[in-house]
């Protein structure tokens, strides 16, 4: 195992959630390059996802943080994989892809004006007029720089923004923001988180595949 | 940061502080945190070999029990007839692999001491105390800290912090949550 990759983890949760915490937790556990601390924020007030977000972001004392929602989990490179992207290409943002555990991949970009799956294309031109103009195709289990996140007010509350889907999720929302900022992403093409579907979150995310 | 909150008590003063054993299924933030530690617990037990665990804390052995026989060594501090852990601590023989002190640290009068008499008997730890303590509500609380300071402690008793996760119930304080080599 390497260390010190400077990287916080944060899962937000609530009490009801505890067994898939666990899970979640366990993956931070199993990366091949350790995380500096994981920040585990219990949204006791339900206060909303946006909120407690930023109540953990201010906590956060790494370069990097890492989100983790608790009802998904990092395969063992997540954050190795994901460190290494985002210090080679210079930018303040990394996502990968991820394994669909239940469901279809709802995740779509554009293409030559096609929507494909996101999965291997390098964000570009293209991609940043999706996320602007169709809608979000990155979901939050990506990696980003601490200090700009904070610079640009961390997370709009939901149909706070104004966006194609302005009733979209607060990590869309803060996505615009890093795009007004000029910030620059990165897409690491491998595999290494699951998402999982159930219950609760059967509506897929972001955009999705026509 | 670290403070200390309230003045030592007596013997007899303790005797009334201590008037009921220690549940964490009492309360919810409790609970999670119980979870969230076995979980940590058990990754080291898993990664690491463990044969032998110690909880010497006057708590329900929560962890140790989740974690242990058959396949482990356990030793715990009996609910009724326990020691003080600063006394059955120094009764530990031979060093075990991995031991777990939660939420006990906050609630001896010498804490550093304890530390070290703990990496002298054990090749792993499994800390957890509250981080940003600074009121004296908990009566049972001698302590109050952050990170940082529990983080100098570990290092002056010869700890390695190999993880930390800390849990935010937003309620009070937080619980950091460490694993030592």
């Amino acid at each position: 195992m390497i260390s010190s990759p400077d990287v916080t983890v944060v899962i937000p949760t609530i009490y009801e959630r505890r067994e898939l915490l666990g899970r979640a937790l366990d993956s931070v556990l199993n990366q091949t390059l350790a995380p500096t601390e994981i920040i585990i924020i219990d949204d006791h007030l339900r206060e909303g996802a946006a909120t407690t977000r930023n109540k953990a972001l201010a906590q956060v004392k790494t370069r990097w943080v890492a989100w983790l929602d608790d009802d998904d989990e990092l395969l063992p490179t997540h954050i190795q994989s994901l460190v290494k992207g985002i210090r080679r290409a210079r930018a303040q943002l990394a996502y990968s892809y991820a394994q669909f555990v239940g469901g279809r991949d709802p995740l779509a970009t554009s293409v030559n004006g096609h929507l494909v799956s996101p999965f291997g294309v390098p964000f570009g031109v293209e991609q940043r007029r999706h996320l602007r103009e169709l809608g979000n195709f990155i979901p939050v289990t990506w990696l980003g720089e601490t200090e700009l996140i904070r610079k640009v007010g961390g997370f709009p509350q939901p149909n706070s923004f104004p966006a194609v889907a302005s009733g979209d999720c607060e990590d869309y929302g803060l996505l615009l923001r890093l795009l007004d900022a000029g910030a620059e992403f990165v897409h690491v093409p491998e595999v290494t988180w699951r998402y999982h579907f159930h219950g609760a979150n059967l509506g897929g995310r972001g955009g999705t595949a026509s | 940061m670290r403070r200390q909150l309230r003045p030592f008590y007596s013997a007899e003063e303790l005797a009334r502080v201590y008037s009921r054993p220690y549940d964490h299924t009492r309360w919810e933030d409790h609970r999670t945190r119980i979870a969230l530690t076995t979980r940590l617990a058990r990754w080291y037990a898993d990664s690491y070999r463990v044969t032998s665990i110690a909880d010497l804390s006057c708590g329900d052995a929560a962890i140790v029990r989740a974690l242990g026989a058959p396949e482990r060594l356990c030793y715990t501090n009996d609910l009724l007839l326990g020691r003080p852990i600063e006394e059955a601590v120094l009764d530990l023989e031979p060093a075990v692999d991995l031991f777990i002190c939660t939420e006990t640290l906050e609630h001896v009068e010498r804490p550093d001491w304890l530390l070290e008499q703990i990496r002298q008997r054990a090749r792993m730890l499994i800390l957890s105390t509250p981080d940003g303590e600074t009121t004296a509500d908990n009566p049972e609380h001698y302590w109050g800290w952050d990170v940082d300071e529990i983080e100098k402690m570990l290092h002056n008793a010869g700890w390695k912090v190999d993880r930390l996760l800390l849990y935010d119930t937003q309620l009070v304080y937080r619980f950091g949550i460490w694993g030592c080599l």
